[in-house]
């Protein structure tokens, strides 16, 4: 469980903090409200935990209560590979 | 200042870091243009097969945004001459356009064969909303990093206002000029979950409302375009997938009668209040709001470091941040 988080912190302070080790991203965060992540950056993220974690994610499914926190994101991807 | 050896970004960006050698870690972790080159390929070949999937049923194909600048003309040519679309060209007149820009577009579309039209939204309302986002307000800091905060705003009011437009009007693409520095190529071709685009235009809706008062919301969705989810447009950023060359896109440009106007900085080609825009930036937060942008430009072989540390560089034309000042009242 613990990973699926871990990676996409990683991704996420790699790509949109540029790696910087003094961010503080809880895991509560909001992406948008914070502008970590814009319209662009939701789509590299989505492309990201495709082909990362191998799955298949519809527009549909990229909406704030799955796609805005890291505890959001984390539930999402659980529950889509448990399928 | 330090600056990255291989890019143009300096050390007080944020959250960047410098390795011993002293290149950045944007430029460490940076995977090469052969990957580049692949994915410009897939997502080209992707917005192809998009439009024959995608008719529209309506008067166009896709609403171009369309600054008159000369990124933004060589697209509209790219949509009207490469890929033959019906265009719906659009102009947000933020009250700084210089009168040659005026020319350029009237030259552009006249010899493109398509139809524009211009949006002005009241000037006393944008000159709020530029005074106080030259102060540095309500915006999440992370929007400082890409651009100065005028731009944010008005940027913000042009895709919202041309989002509005492409479902009003049941257009299926909304295309833009964005540099490849701007928009990377996997997101050159965008669709978003409306529920999300919501959550994104309250970011930039809210501020806007707070400074300039609720006569803003007219210029936002409303509940009747949220409740037409099919009718989202996809956005599509060419000069990602397509070849960016600056003297390419000059020369087709001014073949449609474009002529680079007088009094602007580097790194715009038909606004007045950038340079404006970019000295308070620079006051403010130390570094110049195109840096990253120029810094991606210059990592893809787009762009030569020296020509983007003479941009950066670049203070603009100073009569002309003094016509801004008068005219915001500043
Ligand atoms: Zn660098």
């Amino acid at each position: 469980m613990d990973d699926i988080k871990k990676v996409l912190k990683k991704f996420i302070i790699d790509n949109y903090l540029l790696g910087s080790q003094d961010v503080r991203l809880s895991d509560d965060d909001s992406f948008l409200e914070q502008g970590i992540i814009d319209s662009i950056g939701v789509i590299e993220l989505t492309n990201f935990i495709q082909d990362r974690f191998n799955i298949k994610i519809n527009v549909t499914d990229i909406i704030p209560e799955n796609f805005d926190t890291l505890n959001n994101l984390e539930r999402y991807i659980t529950k889509k590979l448990k399928r | 200042m330090k600056i990255c050896k291989s890019c143009v970004l300096p050390v007080n960006f944020p959250h960047i870091t410098f390795a011993s050698d002293g290149a950045c870690n944007l430029c460490r972790s940076y995977k090469g243009s052969s990957e580049a080159g692949r994915l410009k390929k897939e997502y080209k070949d992707k917005f192809e097969l998009l439009l024959k999937k995608i008719a529209s049923k309506g008067a166009y194909d896709i609403l171009v945004c369309y600054s008159g600048g000369k990124d933004s003309t060589y697209v509209l040519s790219v949509f009207k001459e490469m890929y033959g679309l019906k265009i719906l060209a659009f102009t947000f007149d933020n009250g700084f356009i210089p009168e040659r820009t005026f020319i350029n577009i009237r030259n552009a579309i006249e010899r493109l064969d398509v139809d524009h039209i211009f949006f002005k939204p009241r000037f006393n309302l944008l000159k709020k909303i530029f005074r106080e986002a030259v102060k540095g307000f309500l915006y999440p800091m992370k929007a400082m990093e890409r651009a100065s905060l005028i731009c944010t705003s008005c940027i913000g009011l042009v895709k919202y206002t041309a989002l509005k437009l492409a479902i009003e009007k049941e257009i299926p693409f909304v295309g833009f000029g964005w540099s490849p520095g701007q928009a990377p190529v996997t997101s050159s071709i965008l669709k978003i979950n409306p529920r999300m685009v919501k959550s994104m235009e309250d970011v930039i809706k809210r501020p806007i409302v707070e400074v300039a008062g609720k006569e803003m919301e007219g210029y936002f969705l409303n509940e009747r375009h949220y409740s037409k989810p099919d009718k989202f447009p996809i956005y599509i950023h060419p000069l990602a997938f397509l070849k960016y060359d600056e003297k390419a896109i000059l020369n087709k440009v001014k073949k449609l009668g474009w002529i680079e106007p007088r009094g602007l900085d580097l790194n715009s080609t038909n606004c007045y209040l950038n340079s404006f825009a970019n000295a308070a930036h620079k006051r403010r937060y130390g570094f110049h709001p195109y840096v990253f942008e120029i810094a991606a430009l210059v990592r893809e072989g787009c762009m030569s470091r020296e020509e983007g540390l003479r941009r950066i560089r670049n203070t603009g034309d100073r009569k002309t941040i003094e016509m801004v000042k008068r005219r915001l009242a500043i």
